[in-house]
């Protein structure tokens, strides 16, 4: 994926299009994670408390792989 | 915490809540990166270089016109091709969001939904255009277009000198992504 400075944005292009066909978000296109996140968190979808937790412990998940 | 992992923390979060798959996402994602792609625009363009009836038809009801070589979905409610000229130069923006006609083109890259590619393409397109390397005339005129939910677009860059004896498949391999945007020309041979 060349378009992309890095997978992970592919990987929230895909996750809003994926939504969308799902029908949690309205709108097609996302201009990038801070506008999903935020798009979700309004919503009610989630909160960003259960987001800051939830990347604490993938970062923990992380380190602790990486130690071994 | 860092962007990236909060994406990563938000998707496993919708997973377990059970508003969308990994499966489906994987789907998404294998879709846009081998299904879809620039070519699908280079081909139109190619086409469009070498069939001056299929021009015509493109240029006056592009989601027509690209749905006669097989492409198309509900990302291409209405396709606008605008054709640039030596007299004028489009230049495609979405400034409200990153509305891009992906069919043709695939996934936006990252500058097309950046901010100040967002601002700036409308308030001084002649230096963004500079800075992707593309130099016009003072005489070329720029024409912005943006996009919306409804409306894509498509540009049509000139043909390049010296391909008068080339055909529509080698001709596809000169159009680039950016040449459809309007940030770019196309390859010369």
């Amino acid at each position: 994926l060349t378009e992309f400075d890095t997978p992970w944005e592919s990987r929230v292009f895909a996750l809003a299009v994926a939504l969308h066909e799902a029908g949690v978000v309205e709108r097609e296109e996302i201009g990038g994670y801070d506008e999903l996140e935020r798009l979700l968190v309004e919503s009610g979808v989630v909160t960003a408390d259960e987001i800051e937790r939830a990347a604490d412990a993938i970062a923990h998940e992380r380190a602790h792989d990486h130690d071994h | 915490v860092n962007v990236e992992l909060r994406a990563a923390a938000l998707e496993a979060l919708l997973v377990e809540k059970g508003l969308v798959s990994t499966d489906a996402i994987d789907a998404v994602v294998e879709h846009y990166e081998q299904d879809v792609g620039p070519h699908n625009g280079a081909r139109v363009v190619a086409r469009a270089w070498t069939d001056r009836d299929y021009k015509a038809r493109l240029l006056a009801d592009g989601t027509a016109a690209v749905g006669e070589l097989g492409i198309g979905g509900a990302e291409l409610n209405t396709l606008v091709a605008v054709e640039n000229t030596p007299a004028v130069h489009n230049l495609v923006v979405c400034t409200l969001c990153s509305c891009y006609p992906w069919p043709l083109l695939g996934l936006p890259p990252t500058w097309y939904k950046s901010p100040p590619y967002r601002a700036r393409a409308v308030a001084e397109p002649r230096s963004v255009l500079r800075e992707f390397g593309v130099e016009l005339g003072p005489d070329v005129e720029i024409r912005v277009w943006d996009s919306t939910s409804e409306v894509r677009y498509l540009v049509v860059p000139l043909r390049p000198p010296g391909t008068d004896d080339m055909g529509e498949e080698d001709l596809a391999a000169l159009v680039t992504r950016d040449s459809m945007v309007g940030t770019g020309l196309p390859l010369s041979p």
